[in-house]
């Protein structure tokens, strides 16, 4: 299968780096434009929250991957649910 | 023509103008536009990447932990050298005593069906309605001081013929996992599950006794000497990987585990452990993952019963090449000894509520076997990654047994010497004799629903690393509640056949399990 080849795996990876890349150094002219100053660790937070909401959706998809597929839907229901209440605080309240 | 050009013209004065020294300022704009308008993309593109990410590697091959790609020890990828102890964790009391050959139901049970079913096609030698005097030694005098033993144990034939009879009304549905059972099983024993002529064995069976059978093959005059006891384990450990074993480990062996009152090759009789055991490498393969998790009538345990019979006899050709003694411990029955606790020693793992090894790679998903030898080597100490304390809490595998065999109580109690909860090993045997199968085969739905058994994906991976390490109990008990909060699990009797049950399975069985996917038939279930 094309997906676990030799070839593709590797490339696939190189691709998200590529994305995150894309992704966080958007964030950063995103900030700056706006006036919007943040310190490191609120951007370290930022990156987490990110982070909780991937887990959340990778979690959940492993686990339909390997035939679990309720178990899948209840932990991206549970851990979004954790990262939209996390997520209205940050905003909110910390940034 | 004309156009194309003009294209041209654009675009070379477009990269002059990004290059340009003296328009740095523009193209700098122009980068952080671009990356400003695909930030958000990319980090939808970043969700959507690592949601496939995570269904690949839940459907990868290479998380089927002993069935993946590579044979060199990969599969025991654990790092066991933080949970090394001094001690098992089963616990020991001064008036430890050793295991009787008769206390295993699986050496009465096999026993009393050689009798009933003698090898050589011959006439019964027993039958269950001449009562417990007319039964050999050692099982009269056991069955003697345990007649309720004795009671349950007789109510094991009428289910074997029950069991015989349903057979006809699900061997349309189960026919490929039959016939793969069957398969797998013929190394050792035919289709229904005889085995006829034991000299035909691979490994033999024992003829005669250890101090012979175990030198048999020897052809040097003297062992080749290893340098050190160290280089004999890493080379002996390397090579068993090689023949096929997922997880391998060495230890003395304690002489409690092994059967007093019967001796393979020998028999019946009392008898001291030879000198030729002195070390156990003991070894683990699991099943098939996708028809374990499909079990009881998906699949059976002989897949890895003949992955391991084959492990042991190379490994104890490769002992006696080197002119060592070696002598093999084998499923399905041919055991001098108690496997999971030999297992413990070598710090394979730890021992569950359903009496079963579970080990931090495999879970409960391990078939053991092991070759004794006296190759002087350095042994592996036990571990303790948690897994007592998780079954105390835990207790899915008794919630879900559907001849409630397993001990639903806290704590663990003394048996012979040792801590361990209690099997109801008969209640166990009458649902292998009572689901879909067309002749006794075995359940392992325990197996299948144990936490701990999990394939080798990123998720579980973070689990059993994080588990054992924390010491406030607190990512344990999460990983229990998420375990009992977003799993699904059958009800014990639904699996089994109608009309208590419904032939249930913890997973649906794979599709090349299935019969209707396969071949013309009508399903009707």
């Amino acid at each position: 299968m094309l997906i676990y080849s030799t070839f593709f795996r590797p490339v696939f990876w190189i691709a998200m780096a590529l994305l995150y890349v894309v992704m966080f150094t958007g964030a950063g002219y995103w900030a700056r434009d706006l006036g919007v100053h943040l310190a490191w660790w609120k951007w370290l937070l930022a990156a987490l929250w990110y982070g909780l909401v991937s887990f959340a959706l990778a979690g959940g998809f492993t686990l339909i991957g390997e035939r679990e597929k309720r178990a899948g839907w209840r932990h991206m229901g549970f851990f979004l649910a954790i990262a939209v209440i996390v997520g209205v605080v940050l905003w909110f309240v910390v940034i | 023509m004309r156009k194309r050009h003009k294209a041209i013209m654009i675009l070379g004065v477009g990269w002059l103008v990004l290059a340009g020294g003296g328009t740095a300022e523009a193209a700098e704009w122009s980068c952080r536009a671009a990356l400003k308008a695909a930030s958000p993309l990319a980090a939808l593109l970043g969700l959507v990447g690592i949601a496939l990410a995570g269904y690949w590697a839940g459907k990868s091959w290479d998380s089927y932990t002993g069935w993946e790609r590579y044979t060199h020890g990969a599969g025991m990828f654990f790092n066991r050298k933080p949970f090394r102890r001094e001690k098992a964790t089963y616990g020991v009391t001064a008036e430890a005593a050793r295991l009787d050959w008769v206390d295993s139901l699986f050496n009465r049970i096999s026993t009393m069906r050689f009798l009933v079913h003698p090898a050589d096609g011959g006439p019964p030698k027993w039958t269950p309605d001449q009562g417990v005097e007319k039964l050999p030694e050692p099982l009269k005098s056991y069955f003697e001081r345990r007649p309720e033993v004795y009671g349950l144990t007789l109510k094991a034939f009428p289910l074997i013929e029950r069991q015989r009879v349903t057979w006809e009304k699900h061997k349309v549905q189960f026919a490929l996992a039959d016939a793969w059972s069957n398969a797998v099983a013929s190394s050792f024993e035919d289709n229904e599950g005889e085995i006829h002529n034991f000299d035909r064995l691979f490994p033999q069976e024992p003829r005669g006794a250890p101090e012979e059978w175990d030198y048999r093959n020897i052809r040097r005059e003297t062992p080749l000497r290893f340098k050190s006891p160290r280089h004999a384990s890493e080379l002996i450990k390397q090579v068993t990987h090689t023949f096929g074993a997922t997880l391998v480990g060495i230890t003395k062996l304690n002489p409690d585990w092994c059967y007093q009152g019967f001796l393979r090759g020998v028999g019946p009789g009392q008898y001291e452990v030879p000198k030729s055991w002195e070390y156990a490498i003991v070894f683990a393969t699991p099943h098939e993952w996708d028809q374990m998790y499909a079990n009881p009538t998906g699949g059976t345990s002989y897949d890895a019963y003949a992955r391991e019979r084959m492990i042991a006899g190379q490994l104890e050709t490769f002992l006696h090449e080197l002119g060592y003694p070696a002598r093999t411990h084998v499923p399905p029955f041919f055991y001098d000894m108690v496997m999971p606790p030999v297992a413990i020693d070598a710090g394979l793992g730890e021992q569950g509520r359903k009496g079963l090894l579970i080990t931090p790679e495999l879970g409960s998903n391990a078939r053991l076997a092991c070759v004794t030898t006296s190759v002087p080597m350095e042994v592996d100490k036990p571990i303790d990654i948690g897994v007592a304390e998780f079954c105390r809490k835990c207790k899915i595998c008794a919630e879900r047994c559907p001849g409630n065999a397993i001990s639903h109580e806290d704590e663990p109690k003394i048996v012979r010497g040792y801590k361990r909860w209690e099997i109801k090993h008969e209640n166990c045997f009458h649902i292998w004799a009572s689901v879909a199968t067309s002749h006794v085969r075995g359940c392992r739905i325990c197996l299948a629903v144990c936490p701990y058994t999990r394939k080798n994906n990123w998720l579980h991976a973070l689990s059993r690393n994080i588990d054992p390490r924390d010491p406030t109990g607190l990512v344990p008990s999460t990983l229990l509640w998420m375990q009992k909060a977003f799993f699904t699990y059958p009800e014990a009797r639904e699996f089994l056949p109608p009309p208590a049950g419904r032939n249930a399975s913890y997973h649906e069985p794979p599709e090349w399990l299935q019969t209707e996917k396969w071949f013309d038939v009508e399903k009707t279930w």
